[in-house]
C-alpha cells in the first residue's frame, strides 16, 4: 500500500468510527461550503462478516453486517464513504471528508481532523479501559488438607 | 399438505389493529424508544442480531420493540429485513486477537498471560431479584465515566494475547491452519450433507440458542461425548475491514462485538502421530456468551466423524443439527399447522369415518 492510500485508509477509518456530530461539525469548519455532488448516493447493504475457525484455521462466514456506502464528487475530485449502519448522512460526510483530503487546498486540515477524530476515540477507550480495570482477577487455588505436610 | 383458503380479509386487518394496540400497552405510559432498548435490553438486542445474521443494533432494536419483546418474532423480522438489502461482499476475515476485550477468562490457566478480565457477567451473582429496581426512578450508577488518572496511568491494555497460544507452541494442541479455501456461504448455495465445519459453524453462528444449549448439554450429560475445557471465553469489539471495488484496498467498515470461545477436548492421535487436544470453536454477535459457549461444544461434538468417534448422540449427526438448528425455518413449520388446513382435515375425517363404516360392516 503507498502512502496515499494509507493516508486514505486511515482518514475513512477515524471517520466511520466518528459520532455523526464531531465529524459533521469539523468537516463544516474545513469547507462551509462544499458543492459537492453525488455519484453514488447513499445505500444500505450487507457485507458478510467473516471470522477463521480458532481464528487462524480456514475462513467462515459468522451472519451479515449493516453498512451504509456513498460516492460524491468535489471539483472532479471522487470522495468514497463507507460506515456502519442505516448512516446516510455519515456516509454521504466520510465521502466528501474523502474527497476533500485529496483536494490540496484542504488536505493539511483534512489530516488535522483525522488525528483529533482519533484523540478521542483513544480517550473514549482509555476511559473504558479504566473502567474495566477492577474487575481484572486473580484467581487462586487452596491448599487441600493432605498438601500441608508436603 | 397446506391448501390456500381466501377470504377473511376484513377480520386479519382488526386482528392486525388489535396487535398494534397491544404491542402500545397502556398508551398513558411513555413508549419505549430503540435508544432504551438498545442501552437497556442490549443482550436481547444482541441475541436477535445473531439467529438473526445482521449485524445492526438499531434494527434489531427496532425487531425487539415491533415483536413485542418476542425475540424468535424478532429474529424472523430481522432476517426478513435482511433479505431485502443488497449484498455488497465478503469482509475480511476478522482477528480475534484484535479484539478490545471486555471480558476474557479462562478456566483452564488461572494465570494466563494478559491476566483474567471478567467484566460485566452474570457469573458470581446470587440470582436474587434486585427489588431497587422497581424503584429506579434516575439511573443509580450515574456516577459518570471513569475518569482517567492521570499521566502515568497505567490502563489496563484491551488487546490481550490468544490463550492458546502457549499449548500450541509445545505442540500439545492441534493447529488450525488456513487451508485458503474460499468458504462455502449457506444463505447463498443450496447445501449438501455432509457439510464442511466453515459451513456448520455458519450455521451455528445464527442457531437458536435454546437449541444450541440443548444439544451442548446433551453432550456432557453422555449423548455424545465432548468433555470440554473453556480454554478462553472472550468479548469485546473489533474492527471488520472490506476491500471496495473501487478502492481496491480495505478500508473499516465499523465496529462490532462479538464473543468468541475456545474449547480444549480430549484427545486425537495415533498413526505415528502424538497425541494432541482437540478444539472446539465458538464466535457469535454481540455479547452472547451462553451460545458462544454451546456453539463451541457442538462445534466439537460435530467432528465426532472427523476424529473417529463413535456416533451415539444428536448433537453428533451434522444433519440433524444442520437442519433444525434455525428457529426461523422451526418457528415456520411448527407455527403453519395453525393456520387453516380444513381440506387436508376433511379428507382424514371422510377416511375415518369409512374405516369405521368398513369395520361395522365386517362385523355385522
Amino acid at each position: 500500500m503507498n502512502n496515499d492510500q494509507s493516508r486514505r485508509r486511515r482518514r475513512l477509518a477515524a471517520f466511520s468510527l466518528a459520532p455523526l456530530d464531531q465529524l459533521a461539525e469539523g468537516l463544516k469548519r474545513i469547507c462551509p461550503r462544499p458543492g459537492h455532488t453525488f455519484l453514488r448516493r447513499p445505500e444500505s447493504g450487507l457485507v458478510m462478516v467473516r471470522g477463521r475457525i480458532g481464528n487462524t484455521g480456514p475462513a467462515f462466514n459468522i451472519g451479515e453486517m449493516l453498512v451504509t456506502r456513498c460516492t460524491v464528487q468535489y471539483r472532479g475530485l471522487l470522495g468514497h464513504g463507507w460506515t456502519p449502519g442505516r448512516t446516510a448522512r455519515q456516509a454521504e460526510l466520510a465521502a466528501l471528508g474523502d474527497a476533500l483530503g485529496q483536494a490540496a487546498e484542504h488536505a493539511g486540515a483534512i489530516d488535522r481532523l483525522v488525528e483529533k477524530l482519533e484523540k478521542i476515540k483513544q480517550n473514549q477507550e482509555a476511559r473504558q479501559s479504566a473502567e474495566l480495570e477492577d474487575s481484572q482477577v486473580d484467581f487462586f487455588t487452596l491448599l487441600r488438607g493432605e498438601d500441608q505436610n508436603d | 399438505m397446506y391448501v390456500a383458503v381466501k377470504g377473511g380479509a376484513k377480520a386479519i386487518e382488526a386482528a392486525h389493529r388489535l396487535m398494534a394496540k397491544r404491542r402500545r400497552g397502556n398508551p398513558e405510559l411513555p413508549g419505549i424508544s430503540l435508544d432504551q432498548i438498545r442501552e437497556q435490553l442490549g443482550l436481547a438486542v444482541d441475541r436477535v442480531m445473531a439467529e438473526g445474521s445482521l449485524y445492526s443494533p438499531e434494527l434489531a432494536a427496532l425487531a425487539v420493540k415491533q415483536a413485542r419483546g418476542d425475540l424468535v418474532e424478532a429474529i424472523f423480522l430481522l432476517r426478513a429485513a435482511r433479505a431485502t438489502f443488497p449484498r455488497f461482499g465478503y469482509c475480511l476475515p476478522v482477528d480475534t486477537g484484535t479484539m478490545r476485550v471486555e471480558r476474557r477468562i479462562s478456566a483452564t490457566w488461572k494465570d494466563l498471560p494478559g491476566g483474567q478480565l471478567l467484566g460485566p457477567t452474570f457469573d458470581y451473582t446470587h440470582r436474587l431479584l434486585d427489588y431497587s429496581l422497581m424503584e429506579e426512578k434516575e439511573p443509580a450508577g450515574r456516577d459518570g465515566p471513569a475518569e482517567i488518572k492521570g499521566p502515568g496511568m497505567k490502563s489496563p491494555e484491551m488487546k490481550r494475547p490468544k490463550a492458546l497460544k502457549a499449548l500450541l507452541g509445545e505442540g500439545l494442541m492441534e493447529a488450525e491452519e488456513d487451508d485458503g479455501r474460499e468458504p462455502g456461504d449457506i444463505t447463498r448455495q443450496p447445501v449438501d450433507f455432509p457439510v464442511d465445519r466453515a459451513g456448520r459453524l455458519q450455521n451455528l453462528a445464527r442457531s437458536d440458542e435454546g437449541f444450541t444449549l440443548a444439544l451442548a448439554y446433551s453432550t456432557q450429560r453422555g449423548f455424545g461425548s465432548v468433555h470440554p475445557f473453556v480454554a478462553e471465553l472472550r468479548q469485546g469489539t473489533l474492527s471488520v475491514e472490506f476491500t471496495p471495488e473501487e478502492l481496491g484496498f480495505p478500508v473499516t467498515l465499523g465496529e462490532i462485538d462479538l464473543t468468541e470461545c475456545e474449547t480444549v477436548n480430549q484427545f486425537k492421535g495415533g498413526g505415528g502421530q502424538p497425541p494432541t487436544f482437540t478444539r472446539g470453536y465458538g464466535l457469535a454477535f454481540g455479547h452472547n456468551e451462553r451460545k458462544a459457549l454451546a456453539m463451541a461444544i457442538v462445534d466439537r461434538a460435530l467432528r465426532a466423524e472427523e476424529l473417529g468417534e463413535e456416533i451415539k448422540g444428536p448433537a453428533q449427526n451434522q444433519e440433524f443439527v444442520f437442519s433444525h438448528s434455525d428457529n426461523v425455518e422451526a418457528a415456520g413449520f411448527v407455527s403453519h399447522i395453525k393456520l387453516p388446513h380444513y381440506v387436508d382435515f376433511q379428507a382424514e375425517l371422510s377416511m375415518l369415518r369409512q374405516m369405521r363404516k368398513a369395520a361395522n360392516d365386517d362385523q355385522r
